[in-house]
């Protein structure tokens, strides 16, 4: 080796090393427009679908002596936001919010956002009838926020069909709704093309964290810079991705722990979602007052994330990774060769973040990806294990016999 | 100016006179027929597999309209041409010597001709046959659809492929040439009038063709033999008028007429029926865009509903994908008719189209004769290179079956299968799925699935 030879190849390995760093955290720049909208002091919001019950098998025995001290603390401390839904808690949620927050605190002093189960009707007549009910439910002369709940390739055709944005677009005329926007769970170019067709909305709420950023199938990093390039300001849902962020292997919980040992994992993931510029808000399912206390003192006086600390929840990440079931690498050169046109990589991202998460929860959200994913290609289940695909993988992983694993996590 | 018409009418006129004098001019009319009779058996054998005029179907104005939408060729354009001139020249001679059916009509005619003579003698008043504005309406919709994305409605009015369907046995073109041979009977041409699609493209083409039939300035005695005997009703012997959108350019009326007034082939000053005012043609233009724009927008939709409903099949080789194909075979049964190994199978309540069936043998290495009669470009044409490496299908062991014999080793033309541990293994990324191993398994350890998009390799 020359020393020319030896300066190119030294030179590679550095631009090497910091491809992954260029890949990892924000890379789209935030409009100056877009910052105007976002309140940095303000960026926690209370999720009002995991309240605190009084007998756990009953979703709608909301223990409302704990979850009215919970509401005093919340607002004490400087948060207004209370996110709701017509389904939540089994249909109580919207009620809870009139109970603990309506009736006992000032109009101005918080601001509510709920949202249009678009999914679920039958007609657009329906539309105005949950509506007014969901007004009086509330007890609310108007919502703060309101959207479209969960638009998807399956949903989308519904809400075009009832002409659902325009409702709620002559909702925000008519002064009943101050912001507009809807919330998403499917892949960036759906999102994309329901911007493009309202252009004229205020926000968008997405599913959001560290795990799912660059997970193929979720592509969170995605429909986030696309509602950045939209200048919509995003709302965080599944900050801690259900929990199972708050909950992490001790391995990556020493991570977090060595990096600041009186910081929870639930606070890095939270933390991580704030530290986006073009996050609005993140909302949290809070049902307890230590997880509320928790919250609320880190996001109170809120710092995004630095440099240091974006690198621990890179080794956090890494080592997450590291416990993952499939160590598929999406390259996707196996797609081309599956007869059933199986996507296959998407399969397994979602299965691994399945396995991520605690196998005893009945109902996870990857579920609803997979529901997603289905529609767009062929199901786990009509594998032929004839391996071709196989023979093509470059990380020799025996995807015939891991798509039987697949079809029964998601198909059972 | 020169005036292109008026020197090619004293050109024609010229040559008619020869012609006259020549010979007569029923002998254009037997001329003619004995064309049709070569095209017919052309066609029969074509469809029974023992030999194909390939031009012949290709010239099938639908499917190669849905061919040329496809893929866009220059010998699909060529032969769109072919077909356009000629019916700018000698107007609809497609529908009385091209189209199957017609043949098929033109024999009804032929066999019915002394039952008529019994039967329908006293009804010598009104042959003229009504045509009837929704008949381009209707073929709007049924080629707006076809263009839109699905071939599913235009298969079940369109000539070409209901005689294909017959010719094949099948039970649809079979029910569809039992009412035509009613119809026919009691009005002659009418599916050709008023419901053919094909026939509503090149009527309304024919009304700018340059030879027209029609009534000689004198002569003529309104004998009405000539309307008698008109398949289609097209003459008004009374007014002496020629409706030339509907003449399928037979030439019967030739035949009959004693004093020589009908003339067969001469350029026409202007037409002879000022078809309609313009108000009225103004709607029915109208109609018939508005037709074709929500049929090409439904047809759109309906191709995704079939796509979402079909089931899984395997289809020949060029043919892409299972979803596209339903939408796009004519069930002609052309391919059924020609596959060798008779694997193509029809239509049934399962799928929508032809597909294969390796039930009783296997799909031919060195045969690729399903993309080659395929008119409609549903079955894409392809050489033979790349048929023996599109994968249609895959192999797959059933290793508790597998005894290791190794004669699917032997016999897979690819060589694909090899031996592992005493069972056989398929590299199922190199399968082309033709299923000779099956055939040869002794005991049917071997099954062949279709894929979901066939794939070049």
């Amino acid at each position: 080796m020359n020393r020319r030879e030896f300066l190119m190849s030294t030179l590679a390995v550095f631009a090497m090393s910091a491809l992954p760093k260029l890949t990892f955290g924000e890379t789209i720049a935030v409009s100056d427009a877009l910052k105007a909208k976002i309140n940095p002091a303000n960026k926690l919001g209370f999720g009002f679908m995991r309240l605190p019950l009084k007998n756990p098998d009953d979703q709608t025995s909301i223990n409302y002596d704990l979850l009215n001290q919970m509401v005093d603390k919340f607002m004490e401390r400087g948060f207004t936001y209370f996110d709701t839904a017509w389904m939540y808690m089994g249909y109580e949620s919207e009620v809870a919010i009139r109970k603990a927050v309506v009736e006992r605190h000032p109009r101005e002093s918080f601001t509510v956002a709920s949202k249009l189960p678009a999914g679920y009707l039958k007609s657009a007549a329906e539309q105005e009838e949950v509506f007014n009910k969901q007004l009086e439910k509330t007890g609310l002369k108007y919502f703060d926020y309101y959207m479209i709940h969960n638009v998807n390739a399956d949903t989308i055709e519904k809400i075009r069909k009832y002409k659902s944005f325009d409702f709620i677009k002559e909702k925000k005329k008519q002064g009943l709704v101050k912001n507009i926007g809807f919330s998403f769970h499917d892949s960036p170019e759906l999102l994309e093309e329901v911007i493009k067709e309202n252009p004229d909305l205020d926000f968008v709420q997405l599913q959001i964290n560290y795990v799912d950023w660059d997970n193929v199938s979720i592509q969170s990093r995605k429909c986030y810079e696309i509602a950045v390039k939209y200048n919509l300001p995003v709302v965080v849902m599944e900050p801690v991705k259900g929990g199972s962020l708050a909950q992490v292997p001790p391995s990556v919980e020493k991570i977090f722990r060595n990096a600041e040992p009186n910081m929870s994992p639930a606070s890095w993931a939270i933390r991580y979602a704030a530290s986006l510029e073009g996050v609005m808000m993140v909302l949290s399912g809070m049902t307890t007052m230590e997880q509320l206390e928790d919250n609320t003192s880190y996001m109170q006086n809120f710092k995004p994330l630095s440099a240091e600390e974006n690198k621990v929840i890179e080794s956090a990440l890494k080592e997450l990774h590291a416990s993952i079931a499939i160590p598929c690498t999406a390259c996707r050169y196996c797609v081309e060769y599956c007869p059933m046109k199986i996507d296959i990589p998407a399969m397994f991202a979602l299965y691994n973040a399945e396995k991520q998460e605690d196998s005893a929860k009945p109902f996870t959200i990857q579920r609803v990806y997979y529901g997603n994913l289905i529609k767009r290609s062929t199901k786990s289940s009509a594998c032929l294990h004839c391996h071709a695909c196989e023979k093509h993988c470059p990380q020799h992983i025996k995807i015939s016999d891991w798509m039987k694993e697949v079809a029964k996590t998601f198909e059972a | 100016m020169l005036d292109l018409k008026q020197v090619l009418k004293v050109i024609i006129d010229a040559k008619l006179e020869l012609g006259e004098k020549f010979m007569p001019a029923k002998y254009f009319f037997l001329l003619r027929r004995a064309l049709a009779i070569v095209l017919g058996v052309l066609l029969l054998v074509g469809f029974a597999g023992w030999f194909y005029p390939l031009p012949l179907f290709d010239l099938q104005l639908v499917p190669l309209l849905q061919s040329l939408s496809l893929s866009f060729t220059t010998l699909a354009c060529l032969l769109v041409g072919v077909v356009v001139v000629l019916t700018l020249l000698f107007g609809r001679i497609y529908c009385s010597t091209l189209c199957p059916l017609g043949l098929l009509q033109e024999l009804l005619l032929f066999l019915y001709h002394p039952l008529f003579h019994r039967f329908k003698k006293k009804s010598s008043g009104n042959f003229y046959q009504k045509h009837y504005a929704w008949h381009y309406v209707l073929a709007a919709l049924l080629l707006g659809a076809m263009l839109g994305g699905t071939a599913l409605l235009v298969r079940m009015f369109d000539p070409y492929s209901i005689f294909g369907n017959a010719a094949s046995k099948a039970r649809f073109g079979l029910a569809v040439v039992m009412i035509l041979a009613v119809v026919v009977f009691f009005r002659k041409r009418f599916f050709c009038v008023n419901i053919c699609p094909v026939g509503a493209v090149l009527g309304w083409l024919s009304r700018f063709a340059l030879f027209k039939i029609h009534f000689a300035a004198d002569g003529c005695v309104k004998c009405g033999m000539c309307a008698r005997h008109c398949p289609s009703g097209s003459i008004d012997y009374v007014n002496q008028s020629i409706n030339n959108e509907t003449c399928v350019r037979c030439l019967r009326c030739l035949v009959p007429c004693r004093k020589g007034s009908i003339i067969g082939a001469s350029v026409q000053p202007k037409p002879e029926i000022p078809f309609s005012p313009a108000r009225r043609r103004l709607l029915i233009s109208a109609a018939v865009l508005g037709a074709f724009a929500g049929a090409f927008k439904a047809g759109a939709s309906i191709s995704q509903m079939v796509a979402q409903k079909v089931k899984r099949v395997i289809v020949p080789a060029g043919a892409k994908n299972y979803r596209d194909f339903a939408n796009r075979c004519l069930n002609c049964n052309l391919c059924v008719g020609n596959c060798p190994m008779k694997i193509i199978k029809k239509a049934d309540s399962e799928y929508p189209a032809v597909h294969i069936d390796y039930g009783e043998n296997f799909c031919k290495y060195d045969c690729c004769k399903c993309s080659q009669v395929c008119p409609s470009g549903a079955i894409r044409k392809i050489p033979l290179s790349e048929k023996q490496n599109t994968q249609i299908a895959v192999a797959v062991v059933d290793e508790d079956r597998c005894i290791g014999c190794g004669l699917c080793v032997r016999e897979c033309p690819r060589s694909v299968i090899s031996k592992d541990e005493e069972k056989a293994m398929v590299d199922a990324s190199e399968c082309i799925g033709c299923g000779v191993c099956a055939s040869v398994c002794p005991v049917k350890a071997i099954n062949i699935y279709p894929v979901e998009e066939q794939r070049f390799m």
